[in-house]
């Protein structure tokens, strides 16, 4: 930033400094920010008895015995009724509670994380009256009879987190390894793309090689349908996959699995069936759980045993930490295997919301966005084994259900190239035999011929000086239209910088329903 | 053929054709044969004219762990490992005649050597070839070490003369390693002590072994199929470039004489007293040996000949890499004098313009080390060129 403003005018830092304004908070619109708070709870005492009525308010709500589900508009209407608290200054809460908090000079910040909690939902709830859903659950799904209430918050349009980056700028370049359909994304984003583009990988010899498992080496299919999760010869057939790979992949191994609950049951099969033995053999085995410590400590492990000749393989799970932040390159991941279809739990309420919403003002369909959703983890899982240029990854995606062209079809195309009818419905044996073959390819010794995957400095340096001369030709062109109304299509606007780029990365986590809040009774 | 069939290639029927007399044969070289065999060699260290270490001490590991059983280089890995090894031993004194081998076992995890260094490549292959008999004791077993194995290369070869080369050659199946302590040390204490790491590797690329050749300025390669592993022991046969920093130090060759008249008892190569009456003089101690290069059996001093030194003089000056050619009209080979097949490209020295078939093309950079045009001048050739083709048309 510092070096920004030294090399340019105070306009221009005035300029990037409401940029950064506006990124820091896209959540809330300018006119909430500005507006006075109003007079009934200007005074702290008669803040905090305002506050202390709609915690009472909520705890009255979550004393249910069903499960609620209701848009923003009908909870204010009742927060009116029952606890007499209007609309507006609920909107205020959060600006008022944390100037509240200044004024204290209160230091301890975590006593009141709660508060603010609360303070926060009470601002989402009174200024969204579209796009988000409140769910109360009673009940966790998995233990029926206990009471845990909880108060989901949750964010049903993604197009709400993107929007103050459309508005803040004039073109906006959204790029990303793994968006695939492309056509979902200004659906499900609520904008109108002016180009779309695709671009393959440019590899100077084939790194990647894309399988896809169909059955195990008896024939029978494997599949990480809901059906067929308790079924004893696919999680054999799952065991021996990974054993066969064990046995021909050197260094690093990284699994995904669906679920935290799948890959435990999956473990302790293979266990039973005495796989487990004859895997550690071959490789260490770690995996991740829910436990962060516990993870870095299994991937600092991991990387050890990668990095000293010993072998490992990862258990992790699809939208996983692993699958997400860590890059798995060169011999931390020649192979990448993905157990299943990674389907989200559809039981949720959320996703169930989630969709409903979709359905209603997008008109995408259930089936269609869950698979998009299914796939687009699958890449990114795979997608960790190849991180370079130099590198090379075997991408094993085991599930029967990954053959038809309608799953095949949703997988990024750099990944979809690759996938010959010849890679596709393999059995366990035949995996491994093009894994073997594939593993000695790699490892001969290539010459990367500059220009095609990677760059000379010379090529660089041309390209840039090119770049340069584009950009005199222009601004000379706008000296001599100045005159006349600018039609130069990137002329930067009055007020507007010209370009944002943006990683996709912020808004699939907007997509994902990133802001979804959870209120609790101990709030 | 089977080995394409298994990669996938969908189209071999397209190399099957129907001979004159009706029956079915293949081409056996097809342009994609062509490019693989010339890749291949193409790409083996060049290094030009430097210096080389000529008197070489190199310890072959063998990997005789349980993925050594494994058939994907046929018959099964350890016996083709073993075959190409034996191959190995032979060309390995045919190039470096005053060097010293020996031969080290990887199995259930520790590693035993099986041959101590010498000279004489009778009892190496004997030892190696002793690991496919069917009753040997030492079957694939268990898991590979290749920290020990490492160990116990570098205690012995830490103690020979720095104007050696200390070398370890590594043929690896497995692709884990079970080590009992911190495998990085071993690689630095390597290092230090200036042992250089080969590894062959038969399955794929293992980061360790990368490392370790990395490290200590060895090759590293994986073998596709078992050409491919033949090509690459081949390969190591030539000495590597000697470190800018070696020491020069003088040693003590025996130049001995062949001595044919007198009969004389002689230890033979296999310990054995015998009567002979050829055989060479030891210039120090008058003892006779009954080939050379040796070691002399009563004192100790390297006996050579003068052609043994000769004979490593191409490793100075390598024979420079043909140009890939393609042909206007029908010529002939330079070297076998046959027609060129017009299809294939032809291989140009670029030094005399002489050109030649594939065969050659090896044969000459592996086997002869000299052009076969270069002593003759290129008027000559051109007018060897159109005589042929005179004859071709009468």
């Amino acid at each position: 930033m510092s070096d920004r403003v030294s090399c340019s005018g105070l306009q221009t830092t005035r300029e990037l400094n409401a940029t950064d304004a506006v990124m820091a908070n896209p959540v809330l619109p300018s006119h909430v920010v500005e507006e006075a708070v109003p007079g009934n709870i200007r005074k702290a005492e008669h803040f905090v008895s305002f506050l202390k009525r709609f915690v009472e308010y909520l705890k009255k709500r979550l004393d249910v015995n069903h499960v609620v589900n209701e848009p923003p508009a009908v909870f204010l209407d009742q927060v009116s009724i029952d606890a007499a608290i209007d609309r507006k200054p609920l909107r205020f809460a959060s600006e008022r509670l944390s100037s509240l908090l200044q004024t204290l000079e209160l230091t301890d910040y975590d006593d009141f994380s709660s508060l603010m909690r609360v303070a926060t939902f009470a601002t989402l709830v009174a200024t969204y009256t579209d796009g988000f859903s409140l769910i109360i659950e009673p009940f966790d799904d998995r233990a029926p009879t206990i009471r845990d209430p909880v108060l989901h918050f949750s964010c049903m349009d993604a197009s709400l987190a993107i929007r103050p980056v459309f508005e803040r700028f004039q073109s906006v370049v959204i790029t990303s390894g793994t968006l695939s359909p492309l056509e979902m994304y200004p659906k499900i984003l609520n904008f109108r793309p002016v180009t779309v583009c695709t671009f393959d990988m440019t590899l100077s010899r084939t790194s990647l090689l894309p399988m896809i498992v169909t059955c195990g080496s008896d024939q029978a299919k494997i599949s990480s349908r809901y059906e067929s999760r308790e079924d004893n010869s696919v999680k054999r057939n799952y065991g021996h996959l990974l054993l066969d790979m064990a046995r021909v992949v050197p260094d690093g191994i990284v699994c995904f699995f669906v679920s935290y609950e799948y890959l435990e049951s999956m473990v302790t099969t293979w266990h039973d069936q005495g796989i487990m033995d004859k895997i550690k053999q071959k490789k260490l085995v770690f995996a991740e759980t829910q436990d962060v410590v516990e993870t870095s400590i299994a991937l600092d492990n991991y990387q050890r045993a990668c990095e000293n000749g010993r072998g490992a393989i990862l258990l992790s799970v699809a939208r996983g930490k692993v699958s997400e932040g860590i890059d798995f390159d060169h011999h931390l991941g020649r192979a990448v295997l993905m157990f299943g279809i990674p389907y989200v739990y559809t039981q949720s309420r959320i996703l169930k919301a989630r969709l409903e919403f979709l359905t209603d003002n997008f008109q995408i369909k259930e089936g269609a966005f869950l698979t998009f959703d299914a796939m687009r983890h699958a890449a990114q899982c795979v997608g960790r084994a190849i991180r370079g240029k130099s590198d090379y990854g075997i991408m094993c995606f085991a599930d029967s259900r990954y053959a038809s062209e309608d799953k095949k079809g949703k997988l990024p195309k750099w990944i979809q190239k690759y996938i010959t009818p010849g890679h596709t419905n393999l059995s366990t044996d035949d995996a491994v035999k093009l894994a073997k073959r594939f593993l000695r390819e790699m490892a001969q010794p290539y010459e990367s011929k500059p220009g095609l995957s990677l760059l000379s400095l010379q090529q660089v340096q041309a390209g840039t000086s090119q770049i340069e001369r584009s950009v005199k030709i222009a601004i000379e062109f706008e000296a001599s239209s100045s005159s006349t109304p600018s039609t130069h299509p990137h002329a930067p606007g009055p007020s507007k910088p010209a370009t944002s780029t943006t990683t996709m990365t912020a808004a699939s986590e907007a997509d994902s329903g990133a802001t979804t809040m959870d209120v609790r009774p101990d709030a | 053929m089977a080995d394409r069939i298994e990669a996938g290639v969908e189209y071999v029927w397209d190399e099957v054709r129907e001979g004159e007399d009706g029956t079915l044969c293949i081409d056996e070289i097809t342009a994609q044969t062509h490019t693989r065999v010339r890749k291949r060699h193409a790409l083996a260290p060049q290094l030009g004219p430097c210096k080389r270490g000529m008197i070489r001490h190199v310890y072959l590991v063998v990997d005789l762990s349980q993925d050594m059983d494994d058939d994907d280089l046929k018959p099964n890995r350890l016996t083709c490992t073993v075959h190409n090894l034996i191959d190995f031993v032979h060309s390995f004194f045919h190039e470096n005649p005053i060097s010293d081998m020996g031969v080290i076992v990887m199995r259930e995890g520790v590693a035993r050597v099986i041959c101590e260094l010498n000279g004489n490549k009778d009892v190496l292959v004997e030892h190696l070839s002793a690991l496919l008999h069917p009753k040997t004791p030492l079957f694939p077993a268990g898991e590979a070490s290749l920290q020990n194995a490492l160990a116990v290369a570098r205690r012995s070869l830490r103690s020979i003369p720095s104007h050696a080369t200390r070398e370890v050659v590594i043929v690896q199946a497995t692709l884990a390693s079970c080590d009992p302590g911190n495998i990085l040390d071993t690689i630095k204490s390597l290092r230090s002590d200036k042992v250089t790491v080969n590894v062959v590797g038969l399955a794929a690329a293992v980061r360790i072994c990368e490392t370790v050749c990395k490290e200590t300025g060895g090759i590293h390669a994986v073998a596709l199929d078992e050409d491919h592993l033949g090509e690459l022991l081949l390969a190591l046969t030539t000495p590597p470039a000697a470190p800018a920093d070696a020491d020069a130090t003088q040693m003590r060759l025996g130049f001995a004489a062949y001595e044919g008249r007198r009969p004389t008892v002689r230890r033979q190569k296999d310990g054995q007293l015998g009567i002979t009456t050829g055989g060479y003089v030891c210039p120090q101690c008058r003892a006779k040996v009954s080939d050379i290069p040796q070691r002399c059996t009563t004192c100790g001093l390297m006996l050579v000949s003068s052609p043994h030194l000769a004979k490593t003089f191409h490793h100075m000056f390598p024979l420079p890499v043909f140009k890939e050619v393609t042909l206007a009209a029908a010529e002939w080979c330079a070297g076998c004098t046959q027609p060129l097949p017009t299809t294939l490209p032809a291989y140009e020295c670029p030094s005399c313009g002489a050109r030649v078939c594939l065969d050659c093309d090896v044969y000459v950079h592996r086997e002869l080390h000299n052009c076969p045009g270069c002593p003759v001048t290129a008027d000559s050739w051109t007018q060897h060129n159109t005589d042929q083709q005179r004859q071709q048309h009468t």
